[in-house]
């Protein structure tokens, strides 16, 4: 069956970019003279956002999968901080002809501990560890339960199963994970991204076992005039799968403004199962992410 | 400037987003597991749904014929043990033998078998294992991936809907036929689509490829000739499900692909009758509820079954009476529900009462009147009230007496 795979992850939404703009600058002249505006712990918010959109066809068909995710971190003391990502999925199914099926859901939001290194222009680290809340329960009936499963797992397999717990459906899971960058010159930085995770399932009604994850992803980024570009191999472990390696190729374009930044990346999985060997599903995508700080 | 054109080209990038991706299954040794895992990803393929990594593969074995049989007959019921003899055949297995829906003479052995000669693979979803039969001989792996296909779909069907949730509220013989049915027509469905597939591409030969309008013209004709099988209880519940179901299921697929197949499931289907009608309009008609008063169980007997068979069960007891076959095809569509009771005593001797309503009396009286002509007629007693055929049979000579039939109404 020919089969079309299609990955958007936009980025915040430019509404809630604007709003959120203002405050970045109130915060960039605080640090001489505190705005009587904006309160303090406000400056210190830092969120990302993502939208994702996937899509698949056939003869009959065409899915649409939406996976938003958003996230805030709060520093708050000697780098510790606290923070949460929180993964969303909305499918919709239109066959040619009867009616669209649709339906949405939450993942299960990752409450979190981090730790971010003390301000180097060279290096940097972030730590995170992490526990999910088992929210993103499926529905009973068979038509929605079937759809809901797999916009989950579109949403996950879109992104190369980075972060699958996020999205996993009636299981809570435990997270570590890390986030180095060290900036060699002016031009290069390096990066890498890993996690290891577990997770068990809570459901009497999925026939799910829970699973062990483990995750890597270097990248190799260059600047210059704003921009950047890196390109982003990328490994995830599932265990107890049978093939439990998915390999994955990323590669970005971003541009950096004052409070914000926004990339545009593309990935594609390489190896079975949702790669383009063998009889993978030959899942590729493409995405905008965004990310506001002070 | 630099940066506005860096964010055009990022916008410019999400506007050319677009990748293909084919699924490439090659026949291959199911026995593998690359090639197990191969036929999965082809399985969620073709079922419109996405790998996931929180369901693993099922886990896959290999039997021969005789170990399964072995295992069937492990799992098979039996009434009491006698002292110093074989076990007895439990009361359903006695009574069906008496109205010859299942071959008198056949072996308790022979009954627990009775799956493993058609049976190439199933799947146990208490213990999420596939298991396929290797009957020996020659290796034919695209017969072979076709039918761990078809198995996958179960697994995949137990991870998507489960099987538990399937079947609350199934509390009938009838109603389990459908269930059953639409899991095994679904199997079907996609393991037909996989191979057209495969043969397509020139992966399985020259021989031609079954297509979905084969499916959809499926009947009963396809995979049994019921005359044939001297217990055809047994071959119409085990058999007629795979291409009634797959037909079902082939409408729904045609309307809307994967999403078409998965609505058809809900609302099930009421009754099989409806699954073995190929034009629907006149069977989705409401029929009038209909009872037949409830009987006290004869003296020195209890009653020890209740059932309501359906269609399939309707159509086998019409092909020992009524030929050609298509007759009794034609005279089981009318079938609107039956009651099946079966008494049994100390000495484990069994009646069987059981009431057969029709949507005619047209067609309660042909059945009827075949009875009475067939050699069955000599044991098996009937009765006609309107359109409710009244059959019993006992082991004992006489043991029904003076007693008198049940009255129905609707």
């Amino acid at each position: 069956m020919s089969r079309t795979v299609t990955v958007l992850r936009l980025g915040a939404l430019a509404g809630w970019l604007c709003v959120t703009q203002p405050v970045r600058a109130d915060a960039g002249a605080s640090t001489e003279a505190p705005s009587q505006s904006a309160p303090i712990w406000l400056e210190k918010l830092q969120a990302h956002a993502e939208l994702g959109l996937s899509g698949r066809a056939d003869a009959k068909s065409r899915l649409w999968v939406l996976s938003p995710l958003i996230g805030l971190d709060y520093p708050f003391s000697h780098g510790f901080g606290i923070g949460f990502d929180w993964a969303f999925a909305l499918a919709a199914e239109v066959p040619a002809h009867q009616n669209v099926q649709a339906w949405a859901a939450p993942g299960g939001p990752l409450l979190k501990v981090t730790y971010d290194s003390p301000d180097n222009l060279q290096h940097q680290l972030k730590l995170y560890a992490g526990l999910s809340v088992p929210a993103a329960w499926l529905p009973r009936d068979t038509v929605r339960r079937a759809l809901a499963r797999t916009g989950y797992a579109m949403a996950a397999g879109s992104r190369g199963l980075w972060n699958a717990w996020l999205w996993v459906p009636e299981q809570m899971a435990l997270a570590l994970g890390a986030a180095w960058q060290s900036r060699l010159n002016e031009h290069v930085t390096l990066r890498c991204d890993a996690a290891a995770a577990g997770s068990v399932s809570l459901s009497w009604l999925t026939s799910d076992a829970g699973a062990l994850y483990a995750q890597l992803a270097p990248a190799l980024e260059l600047h210059a005039a704003g921009l950047h570009v890196g390109l982003r191999p990328q490994a995830v472990l599932v265990a107890p799968q049978r093939d439990p390696l998915q390999i994955s190729l990323g590669a970005y374009l971003g541009v950096a403004f004052e409070h914000w930044s926004i990339d545009a990346n593309a990935l594609c999985n390489l190896d079975e199962p949702l790669g383009w060997t063998g009889s993978g599903l030959g899942v590729c995508g493409t995405w905008l992410s965004a990310e506001v700080s002070p | 400037m630099m940066r506005h054109v860096a964010l055009a080209l990022t916008l410019g990038m999400l506007a050319a987003i677009g990748c293909a991706g084919e699924n490439t299954l090659e026949p291959c040794d199911v026995r593998r597991s690359d090639c197990q895992q191969q036929v999965f990803l082809a399985v969620a393929d073709a079922r419109g749904s996405s790998w996931d990594p929180w369901f693993p593969l099922p886990t896959m074995r290999v039997v021969t014929e005789e170990q399964y049989c072995a295992e069937l007959l492990a799992q098979a019921p039996s009434g009491p043990a006698t002292p110093g003899g074989p076990n007895q055949p439990d009361d359903l297995t006695s009574a069906l033998k008496l109205l010859h829906l299942l071959d008198p003479n056949e072996t308790r052995e022979e009954g627990a078998c009775h799956n493993a000669v058609f049976a190439a693979a199933y799947y146990v979803p208490a213990r999420q294992l596939v298991t396929v039969i290797d009957r020996g001989g020659e290796t034919d792996q695209c017969g072979d991936v076709r039918t761990l296909a078809h198995e996958l779909v179960h697994a995949a069907q137990d991870r998507d809907l489960h099987f538990k949730t399937l079947n609350r509220g199934v509390d009938s013989f009838d109603e389990q036929q459908v269930v059953d049915a639409l899991l095994e027509g679904e199997g079907v469905l996609y393991e037909t689509l996989i191979d057209a597939k495969l043969r397509e591409q020139g992966r399985c030969g020259a021989t031609p490829p079954i297509d979905l309008a084969q499916v959809l013209g499926a009947t009963r004709d396809n995979v049994v000739d019921l005359t044939r099988f001297p217990s055809p209880f047994r071959t119409a519940t085990a058999l007629l499900g795979y291409p009634l179901g797959a037909r079902y299921l082939g409408y729904g697929y045609e309307a809307a692909g994967s999403l078409g197949v998965r609505r058809a499931f809900e609302p099930r289907p009421e009754g099989d009758v409806r699954l073995m009608n190929e034009q629907h309009s006149e069977y989705d008609r409401p029929l009038p509820a209909w009872s037949c008063a409830t009987l006290n169980a004869p003296e020195g007997y209890r009653a020890s079954v209740f059932a309501s068979f359906g269609g399939f069960v309707a159509y086998a007891f019409a092909t020992l009476v009524l030929t050609p076959e298509p007759a009794a095809w034609d005279n089981a569509l009318a079938s609107a529900g039956d009651d099946f009771v079966v008494y049994s005593n100390a000495a484990h001797e069994v009646l069987v009462e059981w009431s057969l309503h029709f949507r005619s009396e047209q067609r309660a009286e042909e059945l009827g009147r075949a009875l009475a002509e067939s050699p069955l007629g000599a044991s098996i007693e009937h009765s006609l009230q309107g359109d409710v055929l009244q059959v019993r049979a006992s082991s004992q000579p006489h043991a029904f007496g003076d007693r008198a039939w049940a009255s129905c109404s609707e």
